[in-house]
């Protein structure tokens, strides 16, 4: 499963959402998951193989035809919004699959 | 090569409780800080305010908190943060964030050096405590030392 994190240049915002949400994936034991940071002009490209796009909130307006599940954060550094919204998504995510592609680690 | 917050943070650029009218004279106000240290040129300013006019307040990324940037390029002498609260918070027309009180500025010269520091950067502003520390602070000297005894 692929989760874009989104912003203005690629570089600045999506990378903060990024770090967030590879963090987030550890504590629950999510692999197959990458997260990949990108800009907005870049993303029409990358669309096709993402499955979770995760962008501030003031970006709706460019996401409102994504095919994509869209996760809009309204406040970028708080862990329990992010962990709750992205958490979601993936489950929404994995029904439009219909598989399970995300093994759980064997403790 | 990845610096950290403190290594990017400008002390010249860290101000407390500035004055500024509108969100173009904060941007103004940052950048030419950063402009004065030699970190950045005017154009960086410039780019900012375009990044603003053609995506969006997006970059109101914290309740209160902007962290204004554009594309990395020969515009940034060297990577670099600025750093200001203001006085009398200023709307930036974001739907849920607005007004804002604290403009953060990033120079980056390429995609990549700043980012152990912007992870040090979102640990410390995810923090209420240190924020409400931060906001109260009045002097631009106390300000800078407050913020680096703060990076984790």
């Amino acid at each position: 499963m692929r989760i874009t994190t989104l912003c203005g240049m690629g570089f600045g915002t999506s990378m903060m959402l990024k770090l967030f949400i590879e963090d987030i994936l550890k504590e629950n034991k999510m692999k197959n998951v990458e997260v990949v940071p990108t800009d907005l002009g870049s993303f029409k490209g990358q669309e096709a193989s993402t499955d979770i796009v995760v962008a501030p909130f003031d970006m709706e307006r460019h996401l409102k035809s994504s095919t994509c599940v869209v996760v809009l954060i309204r406040n970028l550094v708080d862990k329990q919004e992010i962990r709750e919204k992205v958490l979601d998504a993936i489950e929404k995510a994995e029904q439009r699959k219909g598989g399970d592609e995300i093994g759980e680690e064997k403790s | 090569m990845e610096y950290s917050l403190k290594e990017l943070l400008v002390k010249n650029a860290v101000k407390a409780k500035a004055q500024v009218a509108d969100r173009n004279e904060a941007i103004d106000y940052v950048g030419n800080l950063l402009v004065k240290s030699g970190s950045i040129t005017g154009d960086y300013i410039l780019a900012m305010k375009n990044v603003f006019a053609k995506l969006g307040p997006y970059q109101v990324v914290v309740p209160g908190i902007v962290l204004l940037h554009a594309h990395p390029g020969n515009s940034v002498i060297k990577t670099c943060i600025g750093f200001v609260t203001l006085k009398k918070p200023i709307a930036f027309a974001n739907s849920q964030n607005d007004p804002v009180d604290i403009v953060i500025v990033l120079g980056a010269r390429d995609r990549k050096s700043h980012i152990k520091a912007l992870a040090e950067l979102a640990n410390l502003l995810s923090n209420q405590q240190y924020l409400t520390k931060i906001r109260k602070t009045k002097s631009s000297k106390e300000l800078y030392n407050l913020i680096i005894s703060l990076i984790r």
